[in-house]
């Protein structure tokens, strides 16, 4: 596992890559979004999900996040500094990016975007050949702008602090160097950030669970 | 090979189990997010004053409508505000958080006029106390006389408000400072799904009547309420097809409406807050009876409850009539239901409940379609109901406007869009959860709609006197919202403008 976290590194497990390391992963994850954010709508979309890590060394990292199910779109760059204490880790990272929805479709001609900034937190164990890592993450947005036909305008109750996140990912390294992943943890969330084109206007914090799976090569 | 893809296959044992840990934890955390929002209406300890005092007429109350000022207590209502009234209702409207206060209004023996209820911001958990005193005194004095104040100008509210139970301390205090633009019969300020959001504290259900009652009180003079059909083919009031836990409870509440009779539906389920799931004839008789709502919106969900539900819109229609017809103008009531099209599907039913009214030589209500501006009038509809997500689509508005029908849009709660929809697109109505806000925000900026082609309601004289009645134009198709408030008997002109 010191062998997978340090070259070229894993995507969540807290990693020590060396320059030009590289690590890709290409997944997916649901949202079980609570059924009181969806306003009687009964369909979730899993989205697609890229990460990718490029290795700076001495523990630093270049992260790159982007997920998608097409209305709702997050990209994120940042900076991760990460230490290895035996089975032991943690990464701090930080980010900053976009989340853009769009939809021009179904009796939409609606468009919202806003930064987004992201710090975490990660702490890794690594249980023989399979890297466990505890990843917290603060949701912050900022300044969303919403197009519905030719009107701009902003949301009601929105706030910069718009939730966070607390995942469990597990991290399984093969032998020819890549990795299958999956994880579980918890969202909270205002409901904007959940699923913005219902333009909920409660500033209340909704939690549901998210699941991701996926591959690294 | 083998070992290849033994390293494919699975992960570890251990991580299994880990798995299966915490998908066991977000399940049981579904469950918890499902309850229903907290909500809390608060109540005076004592009983507050209203108990000890003479409830005002009817009539007294519209004395109390307009934009007032607040001089203080702007930290819970903001700088300024409407206020409306209701059948035993004064209703302080606000755009700060969509914030209301209901209050019900007595004179008491000493004289003075209390308005005592209860503030609310409808997206998050607080509520207070509100009670406010009535001046200067001699209008006080003439209301305790059974008068109505000849004018609402100089009327001043002062008083306090509080949080929660507690008793109310913080001072709050307003002045009369505009008159209402009119908008009894002419903007409709509906309420979506009866009145609440799921995610609101409101402490009613979605589709209930008591969200009806409720939104009569807060800002609404319409209703949006969603129609299905029991397997027995009783149209009830629900938005969903099934039956989750974000819309009811009940420990053998499952399936769908349309799986379950309405015995079966009601003897398994409560709606959120506890309330019956009510039949479109219940909700029906509610508004009429119970309320001044001037609009029911009927979104019918599937066409197998068309025929029904129209069946029903039509007896109410006819009872209305026959009530307005009599020589007692004291009992007139005045309420337009448009039946909504909201897919070929149901345009379909639409067009087959025609033909079997027809057939039994019954009238055709007055229909609304969702999604064609086209259909609108080659359906003979009074009015087009776009959802707000496509735009203001002004030019189709002032097509429509031009053709006499009317422009609903569904379903707007955020403040900028209002005011922009307002604007550009003056639209007859906006569906809303945020009633107050949109009714303090039209005042601020709506454009009172014209009559187009006669097919309108009158303006009335006064926005907060019930206007007069008038006939459509020949040849125009019929009123679809609302006809107005009956002429006042007394002829009083509560606010003392001229028409």
């Amino acid at each position: 596992m010191e062998q997978h976290a340090t070259q070229p590194g894993l995507a969540f497990q807290p990693s020590t890559p060396a320059l030009y390391d590289f690590r890709f992963a290409l997944g997916g994850y649901y949202d079980a979004i609570d059924p009181q954010v969806m306003y009687g709508m009964e369909f979730r979309i899993p989205q697609l999900s890229l990460d990718a890590r490029y290795g700076l060394g001495a523990g630093w990292s270049l992260v790159g996040h982007f997920n998608s199910m097409f209305v709702t779109n997050e990209l994120l760059i940042g900076g991760a500094f990460a230490q290895r204490f035996g089975p032991w880790s943690y990464e701090v990272r930080a980010s900053a990016g976009v989340y853009l929805g769009k939809l021009g479709q179904v009796g939409f001609d609606a468009l919202l975007v806003a930064p987004q900034y992201r710090p975490e937190l990660t702490i890794g164990y690594a249980m023989g050949d399979v890297a466990l890592s505890l990843r917290g993450s603060l949701l912050l947005m900022s300044t969303e702008r919403v197009r519905i036909g030719e009107v701009w305008g902003g949301l009601d109750n929105a706030s910069a602090f718009v939730g966070h996140s607390e995942m469990l990912f597990v991290e399984n390294p093969m032998q020819n160097g890549s990795a299958w992943y999956f994880g579980l943890g918890l969202m909270t969330t205002r409901a904007y950030y959940a699923f913005w084109v219902l333009f909920p206007d409660s500033p209340a914090l909704f939690t549901y669970p998210r699941m991701v799976a996926g591959y690294e090569f | 090979m083998n070992s290849r893809l033994a390293s494919l296959a699975v992960p570890a044992c251990s991580t299994l189990l880990l798995t299966l840990g915490l998908a066991a934890s977000a399940g049981l955390t579904m469950q918890g997010c499902e309850s229903a929002p907290d909500a809390h209406i608060p109540g005076f300890s004592d009983g507050g004053l209203l108990r000890e005092g003479r409830p005002l007429s009817r009539e007294q109350l519209y004395a109390f409508e307009g934009g007032f000022d607040l001089t203080e207590g702007s930290d819970l209502l903001g700088d300024d505000l409407s206020i409306r009234t209701t059948i035993g209702t004064v209703s302080l409207l606000t755009d700060k958080e969509a914030g209301f206060a209901a209050l019900g209004a007595a004179c008491l023996p000493d004289d003075r006029v209390v308005l005592e209820g209860y503030w609310q911001y409808p997206t998050r958990a607080e509520s207070g106390l509100v009670r406010l005193f009535v001046g200067p005194e001699d209008v006080a004095h003439q209301l305790c006389m059974g008068q109505t104040p000849a004018a609402a100008a100089g009327l001043e509210l002062t008083g306090s408000y509080g949080e929660d139970d507690d008793f109310p301390r913080v001072p709050l205090a307003l002045h009369w400072a505009r008159e209402l633009k009119p908008w009894r019969g002419r903007f409709f300020t509906v309420a979506h799904h009866g009145a609440c959001e799921a995610t609101d504290h409101c402490g009613v259900s979605q589709n209930s009547v008591e969200s009806i009652r409720l939104s009569d009180r807060i800002g609404s003079n319409a209703v949006e309420i969603d129609v299905r059909a029991t397997r027995d083919g009783i149209p009830v009031l629900f938005h969903d097809p099934g039956l989750s836990s974000a819309l009811v409870r009940g420990l053998f509440c499952n399936g769908k409406i349309s799986q379950l009779s309405l015995a079966e539906l009601r003897g398994n389920c409560a709606l959120r807050y506890g309330e019956t799931i009510p039949t479109v004839a219940e909700a029906l008789a509610a508004v009429v009876d119970s309320t001044e709502i001037e609009g029911v919106y009927l979104d019918v969900k599937v066409p197998e409850a068309m025929l029904p539900t129209t069946r029903i819109v039509n007896q109410v229609l006819s009872d209305l009539e026959r009530r307005n017809s009599n020589d007692d103008p004291s009992d007139d009531r005045h309420v337009g239901i448009v039946v909504a099209i909201v897919s070929d599907e149901n345009l379909q039913a639409w067009h087959s409940t025609k033909a079997a009214l027809q057939a039994e030589g019954l009238s055709v209500p007055p229909c609304l379609v969702e999604y064609d501006p086209d259909l609108v009038l080659s359906e003979g509809c009074v009015a087009w109901g776009p959802t707000w997500t496509g735009g203001p689509q002004t030019s189709e508005v002032e097509r429509l406007r031009q053709a006499g029908a009317m422009t609903v849009f569904w379903t707007i709660n955020q403040t900028d869009f209002i005011d922009q929809y307002l604007k550009r697109s003056m639209p007859n109505g906006i569906i809303s959860a945020r009633a107050a806000l949109l009714f303090h925000r039209y005042q601020k900026y709506g454009t009172p709609p014209e009559l187009a082609g006669g097919a309108m309601p009158a303006v009335p004289a006064v926005s907060g006197a019930p206007p007069e009645s008038a006939a459509p134009a020949p040849e125009a198709p019929a009123p679809a919202v609302p006809a107005p408030e009956a002429p006042d008997p007394g002829g009083a002109d509560p606010n003392g403008a001229q028409p």
